[in-house]
């Protein structure tokens, strides 16, 4: 852990002269402009060649918006270090070949006209190797970002840390934790871009630690370099072993993005967490065109009754409905209700549960984290999707998002539609009742607003982690409810084909729940249901949701918290009278 | 160019199925042939097999070669596989070249063992040297090209016969 | 001068390019991929080389084998043909630097009329009318309802990602462009999962004009008169004719002259066609240039007498043009009809195969150009051209009439293989084609009323019926009023519903 863990794969070799250069993936023969232009992805095996630090910078900042910090000269090489050469010719050389004065360029800059600190190894620099001096402007970066109050954007790509400086390149390690740490605690964004390859020192340290971390497609990144744990492990390892996809499908990066996408995505998410130009509005959010939503006032109106009442729709009808394959799912949702959303993948520990989806969204002008379960379409979709069914690793997603929310003072939208959590030994062998019972606490105590909307199924506990809120809408063919049909039906009444009595004597529908309490409002659905006219639906949900979100981002975090433990200590079957000490 | 009908040139089920039996039938008529081939047309309409062996260093390679054609009838019934050589092909038009720089030693001579991975060539295309590279292990039973001669795409650069096999 | 040329192309244009090469005595070196190897340009060539194997991309599409083929063969220019790299840059820059000429204007010229904001921003520059609109994506409501109320109504919403009639809408009054532009947005968003958008004037009953230019290396050009293909199916061109009956000469003249303008004042060299959308009224507006030789050229050598191919290797090798505008006289009328393997019932999906019979059409003024002879296999790797079909006539109307002989006599057959010969019959049948009223919209319009048509349509249909005013050897244009295009209630089909998320 202490050297470059990686054996790091050699500097490539200064390229032949002449307009033509070869893909090192795959041999493809490139022309050098056209490749400058495909921002050096070679467009046959879509390998993503290393680029160097300035080109980095030209290729995420503003046109002319790079403004380098310099740093005053320090004394380089702490153990008057020689392997087979002298260090400091090691670094004169270095220096010569790459241009840069280190391994790291630090300075501002504007990414869609966000105001940034910029931070951007560069592996032509002795490997992006981490010693005293890369330690130092990193630490610096994250200091100019405390004291400008500004996002930090970090381009990794590094072998680890640097063997020439020893101990004084393992302690960097702290340094840099500690600056990351400080620059979360202010409640600034950080996002990393790993780059290929970010390994060692550097991944065990700021690399990993940002708020958002982005793989670049293709890029390797691990602790351990692969030869060390093959010769390690002495097996095969897998073909895309500490790549950014397989980093990703192990929970442990948000996206994984190709080279083009990176600045676009990066534009969106400093605006989704406030930094630059204030996310879009539609224009079409005038409240008062809303149409009538079955709504009250707040907790304590119980008393009005609406057109949405028991008789108009029988829970059985209910359940269908809720249950159509082609009835809106939360990605659904989120590609027609928002305005913007870039999903966050992962619970950066265990793996990305596709039955649970998250990330940062905005709505109406408003910033906000998103949290639903997804159930997809088709037979791939669903099965792929676990039918909506979430493991823990789901919910320790959402856990994560919840803080992601506070950390930002972003209000939280959740979405729920679960036949339940997924029932099964993995799930059991990593917690599921934990994570649903944290995820539950996580949201009953936040500090920002949760807007929750049963837009389908919502069962048991597992549709219960993600609906503990100060507002739960439920659409109107949707429901909530402590076990399936079939399942109630086939335990009460021995038979699952008492499902739909079952429903009906559960009471399962929008309108008893609203009427019990337990919702604060009932979002219509175009006749026939949101199969029906999924961008109406979309629309319908939209207005609500914004509704809700001004009426409820007006409160404070504690007299949020207050009332939302008050709701939630009022929910019973007997109109919220609250519990007398008896004798009293 | 809508990618709607981009998909639709796909072909069919079916199409795909002929085109995967065909692919089958001549890859074991392939094995089954003795000799180096160079080339091997197979037409479905008259059913016709056409062969061309990999010819003798004599021939000059750059030159327009006259098609060496048999006919065989296909389908061909499957007979013990017994492969006489494998084809080292260019992936690229170019100058072809035997040795690392001029009047260096070539990489490799008629008789050289070689092991998958080892460099038997050079292909020079827009200046750039790219490495011709053998993927399997064996013995080089002959090398058709000349140093610094022309090759076309797909050409047969030199042909491999089974290290340790009858010489 | 030229004396080897390398044809970077496959079937029926790189034939013409062939035979252009031995009408000027310029020896040809053809380029095929394995599975054309045994192509008539091959067999027609000095030399041959194989580049690649059949998926384009590792062959006419890979540059350093076709330009080491140049070099290995002796070549001293590159003739790109059509498709493939006739419209990149970098390929003309990458033969100049090898010393090779390149059949085509110059690399810098190529890229500013490749990209269509800068081709807009110059023509627009040079003169010519643009029609109304943003080349930037337009971002909310307030922004698009600006500039629709600057271009004025009707306006055309248009997803960036979507095409062939899909995530547009026409908006005719502005009380509806909010709703209309947040609909195609969230189509767009839900559909094609990008919700960029674009707003534009929109043309009703618009036709596609384009016009053909030849300019030399020292600042000579002329046009060779106009091409009408209104004909097309999500944008691609099924059948084209000259002139466009529906211009007067006046209009024509000015466009020509707009076009060489247009043409000379970027510095280009060689052929190339300047696109228009004409509108009811004969305004024209400039929409791209094609900086190449174009498929439906034929009509244009058949209206002119000028042979295109030779004209544009002489300007390549540095000759001054030889003829002067006054020297091009469009006499009669032309029609080219593409005839594609595609089964047009299925969707034109691509129907390739052998062609064990090919029967090609001959006769007075009947032209059949294609790289494929009988017996050959259409591959599946490539575009399903099997050749073009090109006549011409005094007017338009024997046009017609001999366009359907030749289909007629046309006979296309192997296992699995269709084309569009049923479809051009029908269409030629069509009473709105017949008038000359068509748009640019009607094949999307009307594709299943014509499919329909072309199904009853047995191959051996008889000709057209005899026409009421017998045969015309001297073309009247002006004797005959164009139909009112005005009366909307003359189109027989519905009008395309504005929006459509299929």
């Amino acid at each position: 852990m202490t050297r470059s863990a990686t054996p790091a794969p050699p500097v490539p070799a200064p390229q032949p002269p002449g307009g033509w250069v070869s893909c090192p993936a795959c041999g493809w023969l490139l022309y050098r402009k056209r490749l400058d232009r495909d921002l050096h992805v070679c467009p046959e095996c879509d390998h993503h060649l290393r680029l160097g630090a300035r080109a980095r910078i030209d290729l995420l900042a503003d046109p002319g918006s790079w403004a380098e910090t310099h740093f005053a000269p320090s004394a380089p090489d702490p153990l008057a270090f020689t392997d087979l050469r002298d260090y400091p010719d090691r670094l004169a050389e270095a220096e010569r070949r790459s241009g840069e004065s280190e391994a790291v360029v630090v300075g501002t800059a504007r990414i869609g006209g966000a105001e940034v600190v910029l931070a951007v190894m560069d592996f032509g620099f002795l490997g992006g190797s981490m010693g005293v001096e890369v330690g130092r402007r990193v630490s610096g970066a994250a200091e100019l970002a405390l004291e400008r109050g500004l996002p930090l954007v970090t381009v990794c790509a590094s072998g680890g840390a640097r063997m020439q400086e020893g101990v004084f390149s393992l302690l960097q390690m702290a340094r840099v934790s500690c600056a990351f740490g400080r620059l979360r605690e202010a409640g600034l964004l950080s996002v990393c871009v790993l780059t290929d390859p970010t390994y060692g020192g550097v991944s065990a340290s700021f690399a990993t630690l940002a708020s958002i971390l982005v793989g670049e497609r293709g890029a390797h990144v691990g602790f351990a370099g692969p030869r060390v744990v093959q010769e390690t492990i002495r097996a095969e390892l897998p073909r895309d072993f500490q790549t950014a996809e397989f980093l990703m499908s192990h929970g442990l990066v948000d996206r994984v993005e190709s080279r083009a996408e990176l600045r676009p995505l990066l534009v969106r998410l400093l605006a989704l967490h406030g930094a630059g130009p204030a996310p879009e509005a539609r224009g079409d959010d005038d409240p008062a065109d809303a149409p009538a939503v079955a709504e009250d006032d707040g907790p304590d109106a119980d008393t009005d009754t609406d057109d949405l009442d028991d008789t108009d729709a029988d829970p059985w009808d209910v359940v269908q409905r809720a249950r159509v394959t082609e009835r809106p799912t939360t990605l659904d949702y989120l590609h027609t209700a928002f305005d913007d959303f870039v999903e966050l993948h992962g619970d950066r520990v265990f793996a990305d549960d596709p039955a649970v989806v998250g990330g940062v969204a905005a709505i109406g002008g408003r910033r906000v984290v998103v949290l639903g379960h997804e159930k997809g379409h088709t037979v791939r979709e669903r099965v792929a999707r676990n039918f909506g069914m979430p493991h823990p690793e789901g919910y320790r997603k959402a856990l994560r998002l919840l803080d992601h929310a506070e950390s930002f003072g972003l209000p939280v939208v959740t979405l729920v539609d679960t036949p339940g959590a997924h029932p099964g030994p993995e799930a059991e062998e990593r917690g599921q009742s934990h994570a649903i019972a944290e995820a539950i606490l996580r949201s009953s105590r936040l500090r920002v607003p949760v807007v929750s909307v049963v837009t389908g199924e919502g069962g048991s506990g597992g549709a219960l982690a993600l609906c503990t809120s100060d507002r739960l809408l439920v659409m109107e063919n949707a429901f909530l409810s402590v076990i399936s049909p079939e399942g109630c039906a086939a335990i009460l009444w021995r038979t699952a084909v008492a499902a739909p009595t079952a429903a009906r004597a559960m009471r399962l529908g929008a309108a008893h729940l609203r009427s019990a309490g337990i919702a604060t409002a009932v979002v219509p659905e175009p006749p026939g249901g949101a199969h029906t006219d999924p961008l109406a639906a979309a629309g319908l949900l939209r207005r609500a949701l914004v509704r809700e979100l001004d009426d409820v981002c007006r409160l404070d975090a504690a007299t949020l918290l207050d009332t939302r433990t008050r709701r939630l200590a009022r929910i019973s079957g007997d109109d919220g009278r609250p519990l007398q000490p008896v004798g009293s | 160019m809508a990618t709607s009908e981009l998909s639709a040139r796909s072909a069919g089920p079916d199409a795909v199925d002929d085109v995967r039996d065909l692919h089958d039938e001549v890859v074991a008529l392939a094995r089954d042939l003795p000799g180096g081939l160079r080339r091997l047309t197979v037409r479905d309409g008259d059913r016709a097999v056409e062969v061309e062996w990999a010819t003798g260093p004599a021939e000059a390679p750059a030159a327009a070669v006259v098609p060496v054609a048999a006919v065989v009838p296909a389908p061909v019934a499957a007979g013990p596989a017994e492969t006489e050589g494998t084809a080292v092909r260019s992936p690229l038009v170019g100058t072809f070249y035997t040795a690392p720089s001029p009047g260096a030693d070539p990489f490799v001579r008629v008789g050289d063992e070689v092991e998958p991975g080892q460099t038997v060539g050079i292909v020079e295309a827009m200046k750039l040297m790219n490495p011709i590279v053998v993927d399997e292990a064996g013995v080089v039973a002959d090398v058709l090209v000349g140093d610094a001669e022309s090759v076309e795409y797909d050409q047969v650069l030199l042909v491999l016969r089974p290290a340790g096999g009858p010489r | 001068m030229i004396d080897r040329l390398l044809i970077a192309n496959r079937g029926e244009i790189a034939v013409r390019v062939a035979r252009a090469c031995r009408e000027l005595g310029i020896e040809v070196v053809a380029v095929h991929s394995t599975s054309d190897r045994d192509s008539a340009v091959v067999a027609m060539a000095d030399e041959a080389v194989h580049i690649g194997p059949p998926a384009p991309r590792r062959s006419y599409l890979h540059v350093p084998n076709i330009v080491e083929a140049a070099l290995r063969a002796g070549a001293d220019a590159v003739h790109p043909g059509y498709g493939f790299l006739s419209e990149d840059p970098d390929f003309a820059e990458i033969c100049a630097a090898e010393g090779l000429t390149f059949v085509g204007p110059p690399p810098a010229v190529m890229q500013q009329m490749g990209n269509k904001a800068t081709a807009r921003r110059l023509m627009a520059e040079a003169g010519l009318p643009l029609l109304p609109g943003v080349v930037e994506p337009v971002r909310t409501a307030e922004e698009g309802r600006a500039i629709a109320d600057e271009i004025g109504y009707p306006v055309i919403v248009k997803a960036a990602a979507g095409g062939g009639g899909r995530g547009m809408t026409v908006v005719r009054e502005p009380e509806d462009f909010d709703e209309a532009f947040t609909t195609t947005r969230a189509v767009a968003r839900a559909v094609f999962r990008d919700p960029t958008v674009y707003v534009e004037r929109f043309l009703s009953g618009a036709r596609h004009v384009e016009v053909q230019v030849l300019c030399d290396a020292h600042g000579n050009g002329i046009s060779l008169g106009e091409r009408d293909c209104s004909l097309q199916r999500r944008h691609q061109k099924l059948l084209e004719e000259g002139p466009a009956g529906h211009l007067t000469p006046e209009q024509r003249t000015e466009l020509g002259r707009l076009a060489v303008h247009g043409a000379l004042s970027v510095g280009y060299t060689g052929a190339g066609t300047m696109e228009f959308l004409v509108d009811g009224t004969g305004a024209a507006y400039f929409m791209e240039m094609n900086a190449r030789i174009q498929v439906e050229h034929p009509v244009t050598e058949l209206l002119t007498g000028v042979d295109l191919v030779r004209e544009q290797i002489l300007v390549a090798a540095g000759r001054r043009l030889q003829l002067r505008q006054e020297d091009v006289v469009p006499r009669g009328a032309a029609i080219e009809c593409r005839i594609n393997a595609e089964d047009p019932t299925r969707g034109f999906a691509p129907a390739p195969g052998r062609l064990e019979v090919l029967h090609v059409p001959d006769g007075p003024w009947t032209r059949f150009d294609t790289g494929y002879r009988q017996g050959d296999t259409v591959s599946p790797d490539y575009d399903s051209l099997l050749g073009k079909l090109v006549v011409w006539a005094p007017d338009r109307d024997q046009a017609i009439r001999r366009m359907d002989r030749a289909l007629a006599e046309m006979r296309v057959e192997g296992p699995g293989v269709h084309t569009t010969i049923a479809l051009h019959r029908a269409l030629l049948r069509d009473p709105d084609v017949v008038a000359d009223r068509h748009d640019v919209q009607f094949l999307d319009r009307c594709l299943p009323a014509v499919l329909a048509r072309a199904a009853s349509l047995d191959a051996a249909a008889p000709g057209l019926p005899a026409s009421r005013g017998g045969l015309q050897l001297v073309p009247t244009p002006t004797a005959d009023p164009r139909p009112d295009r005005s009366t909307e209630g003359e189109i027989p089909c519905p009008p395309r519903p504005s929006l459509s998320t299929t």
